[in-house]
């Protein structure tokens, strides 16, 4: 009997290209879709999940309270590990990092740069890493030793056996490889590339050991011991800071579980508000959507051939097949169409994954090797095609075999109707993609055409390394002697990222406890003004000529405003323990989120500070003969370094990635929904035709034209689709405003949208539907006429 | 041929009606009809007059709004689809005239069709569609879809697919509706012979011509018997 149906469903799909194209493609390329978000929501749920301990492995977070607001965040003094270890005896293991960051690796004159990470010898207990070489235990006795991945491996020594090699780090101290691990998976928090131990990294920053209790520049991690319960543990711990730094008695540390930070990174007020997890319920949510409406789809085109299907079923029927007989051959054959179209997913998702992968930064992998994918894969397909079957088997198996057998099946009118509920379902999807897309890009393109208040193009910046620190000057003479760029400076940090505050800040007229808000800072040498661009309100930059600028600094309008300053120049601000005199104000510039207000910002002297080197190219000569003759200069200075720089309107732009990300997926999903509910139309349409044959055929012989009847035929389904363009618009434009909410420079959800969403979805609903309603209506009457 | 005294069929007091939103249309009006084992009855009359829907309560398609229907001494009349299909699949046999193939299968799939559904083994469905299609005379077509076949060769095949679960009773609907004279009466001898093995045959037509094959006419008109010619 089963292979009776699968025979019948075979021919029956070989029989009909177009509609088993259609049918299996379009559930294909739904399944692809759907299978590769859900790849990502396994990757993203996974993260972090390889540790062996990962449910007693916690972050140690900070809070702070400022203004009214409580700051939370991950940076922890220097100390807190130690005195965890000490004080508390639930703690089984504490570890300190510094956040990884590219670094110079050298092995025989091969300079190559490697994201390294320094961490207490006991973060290779706390965390899993996989040792291929070397022993975990002995890894960082000796304190100038590294631990490499096994790409980095590659990368340096080739096939050699990198243990007990030496390799230069930075230009000037030596390592020594004591052992490899396997590359970290990449849904891992971590991403170094090579690990060195805490006490090499206190060795070349010597400031790190000193560092009080009032500098969060440090992550810390922590293992609990088994069985111990967290909450109780961070009501102990809540006077952590207080009892070792009395100034800033206000601050509490508190334990994060490490694996969950990954998609719950969001505080506000001291309480977790989500994070990441956001888009992962989303992509969540467009996974079952995306399969649901290609599922809808099945059903409308199957159903769509009821009427070539009705007479089979009859005279099965007839010959002595039970209701649930019929309903299996339907089921059968919806799963026989999963089956293939799981086959085009796997086949499109191949093709797929590495734009996917581009677009959202991610390296997903399918997981074809692994057993529980595949089971996973094909419960999905099963359900799938159940679920696609489930409504035409029921609607088939329920025909009257003496109904159909006359040819006057009756069921038309009703199936139509719930076929049309469908038809709403799957384009009130559409019109939500269709409007959420433009929104999305209206919103990106309203804050990237915010004013900046720099001067972004022909920017570029780099870190400073090596002997770049102390040759500066020099490097900034001959670039702007070679003509290449026009201006330079060294700054803290770059103008494209905000990432540096502090606090304990006084002005004149300070209320008590502001003393206590967080102030942006970015520490700069000379020439910062000219060479970034900004505009300088009131007073002068820092000058060569007067020696006593060390001791001065500039604000921005945010700044004066908030500190009340109403003759800000010459004011005394104590500033990194030193009374600074307010020498300058600037113009308020987008340092921080282009989506926030500008935050006040001190701008502050100090030539010791640098990290960054800002160079503002001669407009008037070519980038590229430019750029060669800076990177000459640089490499006379500074050999040992590649020459790595970046654009900071590129920079910049980086900014806007989610948005730019959510932008991207929304209109492919909006194509893909289009076309997707638009074969469903194109199905619902030649279903309606093929039921109004006659009804056409007597309206044509009464005289009616052909652009008449095409109007009468399509207009049922734009009618359709108005309905489901204002059910679209009114929850799009509910969940777009709470979308934009959060964005205080944001768009406004004008008119014009709902009018051009409407209109795309008319147009192609009329295309979709004019082909057959044309069809149709200029078929030969006599023929269907006869038929009757 | 022998006809047996017990009735096949005996329908007391039979009636339908067809409703739409306004109009009650009486299509089988108190009818009474009784037929035995063994005979080959036609039934005529003028369109519209209940033939259809008749063939369509004596084959279990359709039931009745009322009376009683006796099949082999049971009462089927108010059956629920389920044992009607049961009762069907193992004792009638259908031929339409517009044939009513499927047309995604083979010849020989289409006759083994049946078989499937009444749960007969493979091997032995084998045998039994080889067997009535050698007795058609289109064995040698066995593997052809329908659209291959000329009208008198689908119906041959129709009537191997209705013959081949060996029913005590063959609904016919107009067989030769769809034919011309020759085949026509090639599957009007089909069904003699078939009755002649012991088959017992109800057939509507309009031809008077094919009724002649019959033993017995019955005439309809407006949902009631009229008249019953007895064939000598």
């Amino acid at each position: 009997m089963i292979r009776n149906y699968f025979k019948i469903a075979w021919r029956s799909l070989i029989n009909n290209k177009l509609y088993s194209a259609i049918n299996i493609g379009g559930l294909g390329i739904g399944m692809a879709v759907s299978f590769m978000l859900l790849i990502y929501v396994y990757n993203e749920f996974t993260f972090d999940a390889f540790h062996q301990n990962k449910d007693r492995i916690y972050k140690v977070m900070r809070n702070q309270p400022a203004n009214g607001d409580i700051n939370t965040g991950d940076a922890t003094p220097v100390q807190a590990a130690g005195a965890l270890l000490k004080d508390y005896p639930e703690v089984e293991a504490a570890a300190r990092t510094n956040e990884g960051y590219d670094q110079l690796l050298n092995y025989n004159n091969k300079p190559l740069k490697f994201n390294l990470m320094s961490a207490d010898p006991s973060f290779l207990n706390i965390f899993t890493l996989d040792f291929v070489k070397g022993d975990k235990a002995e890894a960082f006795k000796d304190p100038s030793s590294v631990i490499m991945t096994e790409s980095t491996v590659k990368a340096l020594f080739g096939d050699k056996n990198p243990i007990g090699q030496t390799v230069k780090l930075n230009g000037s101290q030596l390592v020594k490889v004591t052992a490899v691990i396997k590359d970290l998976p990449q849904n891992s928090t971590f991403k170094f590339k090579a690990l060195i131990p805490w006490s090499l990294y206190e060795t070349m920053q010597p400031w790190v050991k000193e560092s009080s209790w009032g500098n969060y520049s440090f992550l810390t991690y922590a293992m609990l011991k088994p069985g111990v319960n967290v909450t109780t543990f961070n009501h102990k711990i809540k006077g952590l800071i207080a009892h070792n730094d009395p100034f800033n008695k206000e601050n509490e540390l508190f334990l994060y579980l490490f694996k969950d930070y990954h998609l719950h990174s969001e505080f506000k007020n001291g309480v977790n508000t989500g994070g990441s997890i956001e888009y992962v319920r989303l992509f969540l949510f467009l996974a079952i959507g995306i399969l649901f409406i290609a599922c809808i789809n099945f059903m409308n085109l199957s159903t769509a051939r009821s009427e070539r299907r009705s007479r089979e079923v009859g005279i099965r029927k007839v010959v002595g097949a039970r209701r649930i007989a019929i309903i299996q051959q339907f089921l059968g054959e919806s799963v026989l169409t999963a089956i293939l179209a799981f086959l085009v997913a796997v086949v499109t998702m191949t093709l797929l994954l590495p734009y996917f992968n581009e677009v959202i930064k991610k390296q997903l992998v399918i997981p074809f090797h692994t057993y529980w994918a595949w089971m996973a894969a094909i419960g999905v397909t099963l359900i799938t095609g159940l679920l696609a079957g489930s409504y035409p088997a029921l609607f088939l198996s329920s025909f009257k075999p003496v109904k159909v057998l006359k040819g006057n099946n009756s069921g038309g009118k009703k199936t139509l109707h719930s076929r049309q509920i469908l038809v709403i379902v799957q384009f009130v999807f559409a019109t939500c993609l269709i409007l959420s897309s433009i929104l999305i890009y209206k919103q990106i393109s309203y804050i990237k055409n915010r004013p900046v208040g720099y001067a972004q193009n022909g920017l570029l910046e780099f870190n400073i390394e090596g002997s770049m620190y102390k040759e500066f000057e020099n490097f900034r003479r001959d670039v702007i002697n070679s003509g290449a760029v026009v201006d330079a400076a060294a700054t803290s940090l770059s103008i494209a990222n905000a990432g540096s505050s502090s606090w304990g800040i006084k002005w004149p007229g300070q209320l008590p406890g502001e003393d206590k808000i967080p102030i942006d800072q970015i520490v700069v040498s000379y020439h910062f003004i000219p060479t970034y661009g900004l505009t300088l309100l009131q007073g002068r930059d820092f000058s060569q000529e007067r020696p006593s600028d060390t001791l001065s600094l500039m604000l921005n309008e945010a700044a004066v405003k908030m500190m009340r300053l109403k003759a800000p120049l010459g004011q005394i601000v104590k500033w990194q323990g030193k009374s600074c005199t307010v020498i300058g104000v600037v113009k308020n510039f987008v340092w921080a989120s282009p989506y926030e207000p500008v935050k006040p910002v001190i701008i502050g002297f100090d030539k010791g500070w640098a990290g960054q080197i800002g160079l503002r190219l001669n407009p008037k000569a070519a980038v590229s003969k430019s750029l060669a003759s800076i990177e000459a200069i640089y490499k006379k200075y500074n050999p040992e370094y590649p020459f790595q720089y970046k654009f900071v309107d590129e920079n910049f732009n980086g900014k806007f990635q989610t948005e730019r990300l959510l932008g991207t997926l929304s209109s492919a999903f909006t194509l893909l929904a289009i076309v997707i509910s638009c074969l469903g139309l194109f199905g619902l349409a030649s279903f309606s035709a093929e039921q109004r044959k006659k009804e056409i055929s007597i309206r044509k012989v009464l005289g009616a034209s052909i652009s008449s009847l095409w109007f009468n035929l399509s207009k049922e389904f734009l009618q359709l689709v108005i309905i489901s363009f204002v059910i679209g618009a009114a929850i799009s434009w509910y969940y777009m405003n709470r979308w934009l909410a959060q964005y205080t420079y944001r768009t406004d959800v004008s008119i014009w949208v709902f009018v051009a969403t409407m209109g795309i979805s008319i147009v192609v609903c009329l295309i979709t539907v004019s082909w057959q309603a044309i069809r149709a209506a200029l078929n030969n009457p006599v023929k269907s006429l006869k038929n009757e | 041929m022998t006809i047996q005294e017990a009735p096949m069929i005996k329908i007391t007091n039979l009636e339908k009606f067809y409703r739409t939103e306004e109009v009650e249309t009486i299509a089988l009006n108190k009818l009474s009809i009784e037929i035995a084992t063994g005979e080959f009855v036609a039934i005529m009359g003028p369109s519209g007059c209940g033939k259809s829907t008749l063939l369509n309560i004596l084959g279990m398609l359709d039931d009745p709004d009322a009376g009683s229907y006796v099949f082999n001494d049971i009462e089927v009349a108010h059956f629920t689809e389920r044992k009607r299909a049961d009762l069907r699949k193992h004792n009638i046999g259908f031929v339409f005239q517009s044939f009513n193939l499927i047309d995604e299968l083979t010849v020989f799939e289409n006759v083994e069709l049946p078989l499937i559904y009444t749960g007969v083994a493979a091997s032995e469905r084998v045998k039994r569609v080889e067997e009535v299609l050698d007795k058609m005379q289109i064995m040698h077509r066995r593997n052809h879809y329908p659209q291959q076949l000329s009208g008198g060769q689908q119906q041959r095949v129709a009537i191997a697919r209705a013959v081949v679960n060996k029913p005590k009773l063959i609904l016919a609907d107009e067989p030769t509706g769809n034919l011309d004279s020759s085949n026509g009466n090639d599957v009007m001898e089909l069904l003699t012979d078939l009755n002649e093995q012991g088959t017992t045959i109800i057939m509507v037509t309009h031809s008077e011509h094919d009724a002649r094959y019959s033993h017995r006419i019955i005439r309809l008109l407006d949902g009631q018997s009229v008249m019953e010619n007895i064939m000598v």
